[in-house]
């Protein structure tokens, strides 16, 4: 959410992202501080209404808490994560009167059963989101459907990034239009399953993404070398950063994000491994929205 | 095929294992989540429910008390040492326990600080022994005293395969258990300030520099680590010693009210370092009648 934030507030005039947020702490904290930033900064979003992981019970709660933050519905998108609750989420739908709605599929969506096309079917609904799903798309014309990968492979362990050092992340930016999508959307460079806590990591992984000269985007994993227990944390970042910062300063990479990681090194400064994936995510924004033509 | 009687019956007592873990309660505390005893009265003991059992605590004592008698696994062996040993032998005034301690690449069971440090490491009729010897050559790095908690039949073995370890062992008496020490562990001469540095945390290992040398170096967040880890060589073994127990007994822990929770439950209440009042919200909890429909 940090990285939200700073995304809506630093990007400048253009922005052709719309993130989706799932909320998961029932104390709504960061959601209370982020969102009017990203209406501020002229950035809609979509918001999970039956976010499926964290601790909230209870659903209804998230627009009653954030109730003055979503006011003005033009700001943002209802969303809902389709599973099999068909009817709950159509009944949810046409009981708030909500338009424009984004549904996103999971593997559970059986897209012959007549209550998942009442669903998709509701004039209110607007955007698909789904993994690439030939016959859900030629069956239904109607729609917005935005391309939904999991570009970001995850390793069991932070230290077996050292071997792959980068790879392929998405090339959707260059032919989504041409494959009938009106958008495509990623996990950033997180993995697509919410991962809760976490202890003190025997190596640290700063994860990049940047364009190739053939315009893919690949994903470069800058490790730390001590590798051998949980001691120094400081140190492990040292190294992984000063790789990252060389790597960056070669291939003459600028983005806020960026800017911040070369001011840890320089200061030579810890900031904490949350802001680590601050950085990272909010660049994948940054980047993205550089490549993206329009405004 | 069938399963026999007996694997019948270890089957139930792992199932019964599985009730006393710190995320099912963490879930029952913030969600009401009865699920996991549910399930387990509902394959195993349904039938107990309204004569002898009526509300969870009756239960959650029942099943502790089946496998006391026929599974002791490591949970009952650390409850019953927290029960019998650390209460009752050694006192917990001015002491710290602590759960799972990490040393090197081992885990030690429960370490406690007082005016000393003892590291302990559970080995039950259950337990293969096959990474004992690293284990207590990791713990001797940096405590003074190293424990085996066994059981009574597995004594002898443990006594004649280590010579500086003390061993504390499991005895029934007819419907009690206990445990007594069968030899004090002897004293290890140094600790390694190396092995040191790499176990504590950060602000812990900042504090003994600035205690011992009076205030901190210039440093900054990248060379912290060096900078410190040269310092802690230099400090006198005794008094590196005094400063790390010293350090760890400003742990936050609930050592000191343990003896004021439910038996059965000290253990988990020890890794879960739960507080008067959260432990007073999980015993209204328990305290709820069982309603099997």
């Amino acid at each position: 959410m940090i990285a939200l934030r700073e995304y809506a507030q630093q990007k400048g005039d253009k922005n052709n992202i719309i993130p989706i947020i799932e909320p998961v702490r029932a104390t709504f904290n960061s959601m209370k501080l982020a969102l009017p930033k990203l209406i501020d900064g002229n950035v809609k979003f979509a918001l999970i209404l039956n976010p499926q992981v964290g601790d909230i019970q209870n659903t209804s709660e998230i627009t009653e808490v954030l109730r003055n933050v979503l006011s003005n519905r033009s700001n943002w998108i209802p969303a809902f994560i389709v599973t099999k609750k068909y009817k709950d989420v159509n009944r949810t739908i046409i009981e708030n009167g909500y338009q424009d709605v984004m549904l996103i599929l999971t593997d559970m969506v059986d897209i012959e059963d007549p209550n998942f096309n009442a669903l998709i079917g509701l004039s209110n609904v607007r955007f698909i989101v789904t993994k690439e799903n030939k016959s859900l798309k030629r069956k239904i014309r109607d729609k917005d459907f935005v391309r939904l990968d999991d570009n970001f492979k995850a390793q069991k362990r932070n230290s077996d990034y050292l071997a792959i050092d980068e790879e392929k992340f998405s090339e959707e930016h260059l032919y989504y239009i041409e494959d009938g999508y009106a958008g495509f959307s990623d996990y950033t460079t997180l993995v697509s399953d919410f991962i809760e806590g976490g202890v003190s990591p025997w190596a640290i992984a700063i994860h990049l993404t940047y364009p190739k000269e053939n315009k893919e985007i690949w994903i470069k994993h800058f490790v730390s070398d001590t590798n051998d227990d949980q001691s120094n944390i400081q140190g492990k970042f040292a190294e992984a950063a000063k790789k990252a910062v060389d790597f960056l300063d070669s291939k003459r990479i600028h983005t806020h994000a960026t800017t911040e990681l070369r001011s840890y090194v320089n200061e030579q400064k810890y900031p904490g491994l949350g802001m680590v994936k601050k950085i990272s995510i909010k660049h994948h924004l940054e980047l993205l929205n550089d490549l993206l033509p329009l405004a | 095929m069938a399963l026999s009687d007996d694997n019948k019956e270890i089957e139930k007592y792992r199932s019964y294992s599985s009730i006393f873990s710190s995320s099912s309660f963490i879930k029952l505390l913030r969600y009401n989540d009865y699920s996991f005893i549910d399930a387990k009265i509902n394959r195993y003991d349904r039938a107990k429910i309204g004569n002898e059992i009526n509300n969870y605590q009756d239960y959650i004592r029942y099943v502790y008390l089946q496998l006391q008698r026929k599974y002791r696994n490591e949970y009952i062996y650390k409850n019953t040492f927290i029960n019998s040993f650390l209460l009752n032998h050694y006192g917990v005034k001015d002491t710290i326990a602590i759960n799972e301690f990490r040393v090197g690449n081992s885990i030690a069971d429960m370490v406690l600080f007082n005016g000393t440090s003892k590291a302990f490491e559970i080995k039950t009729e259950l337990d293969s022994n096959k990474r004992l010897s690293g284990q207590l050559t990791d713990y001797s790095k940096i405590f003074k005293e190293c424990y085996l908690v066994t059981h009574h039949s597995l004594t002898q073995k443990y006594l004649r395969e280590n010579s500086n370890i003390g061993i504390i062992e499991w005895v029934e008496h007819r419907n009690t258990v206990q445990m007594q020490e069968v030899r004090e562990a002897s004293i290890n001469p140094i600790i390694d300030p190396e092995t040191l540095i790499r176990t504590i945390r950060t602000q812990e290992y900042k504090n003994i520099v600035k205690n011992y040398y009076g205030s901190l170096p210039e440093m900054n967040s990248f060379n912290m680590f060096e900078t410190c880890r040269k310092m802690i060589k230099h400090i006198p073994n005794d008094a590196l010693n005094q400063l790390f127990i010293d350090e760890l007994k400003k742990r936050k822990s609930n050592t000191a009210i343990l003896k004021s929770f439910h038996k059965e439950l000290r253990q988990l209440l020890l890794s879960m370092n739960l507080n008067e009042k959260a432990y007073y919200t999980l015993i209204e909890k328990i305290n709820k009648s069982i309603n099997i429909t």
